[in-house]
């Protein structure tokens, strides 16, 4: 199917691509379906894209890239939703705000998004015993 | 909103699938357990408002895909932890 974004033209997306949030996401309950845009092959940071809302995309990374240490420790539960029995077969990725200098960037890591690919259910999970801030630099600076 | 007293041990249910019982009460705090299904969510709200905040300034925040795209990956990774 075509799915029309802002900033990315047209893309060519294959049903089984689409990603569907049945919570939605915090802030965005009604947004569902999304797709996750490769910025380029290998990279670390990506695109979710609305499916339905060609100005919803969030930037995300894949935080073991940036935070070898980083560790997603949920219950059972927090991933029923989303039928991911082996929390070790989701793809992780965490959403990066933006500011105008890059280098500012943050990413937050206390909210994870956990996609299970052989469903293709997605749902962002709150770690909540963990020490992980909503607003992480995802650069060292200086 | 409907006020109730309970005790140490005493459960509140809400609907047919919701418990809510009171575990242990410090001087100003309460230790809550909560038994729902796994389809409800359940989440100390403050940290679920931030999370919600988080997602609307991320949203609002993201530049043109161009601008992204100039700054290569192979830079990202060099100057990331």
């Amino acid at each position: 199917m075509l799915v029309e974004t802002k900033r990315f033209g047209v893309l060519q997306v294959r049903e089984d691509q689409i990603i569907t949030f049945p919570e939605g996401l915090p802030g965005f309950p009604g947004q569902r379906r999304f797709v996750l845009v490769d910025l380029q092959e290998g990279s670390p940071l990506k695109f979710l894209q609305s499916v339905d809302d060609p100005d919803l995309a969030f930037l995300v990374a894949e935080p073991l890239t940036f935070f070898p240490e980083y560790r997603v420790l949920v219950q059972p539960e927090d991933l029923a939703p989303i039928a991911l029995e082996m929390p070790e077969r989701g793809i992780v990725v965490t959403i990066v705000s933006v500011p105008e200098d890059f280098k500012q960037a943050t990413v937050n890591l206390k909210a994870p998004v956990v996609i299970n690919p052989e469903t293709a259910l997605g749902r962002q999970v709150i770690l909540e015993g963990e020490d992980y801030g909503v607003r992480t630099p995802l650069f060292v600076t200086g | 909103m409907l006020v109730l007293t309970r005790r140490r041990g005493e459960v509140v249910t809400i609907g047919r699938d919701i418990e809510v019982m009171v575990l242990e009460i410090r001087e100003d705090q309460v230790r809550l357990g909560i038994k729902a299904p796994k389809a409800v969510p359940v989440h100390r709200k403050e940290v679920y408002e931030a999370i919600e905040a988080e997602n609307l300034r991320a949203a609002a925040s993201l530049p043109d895909a161009g601008m992204i795209r100039n700054l290569t990956a192979q830079n990202l990774v060099k100057k990331g932890r």
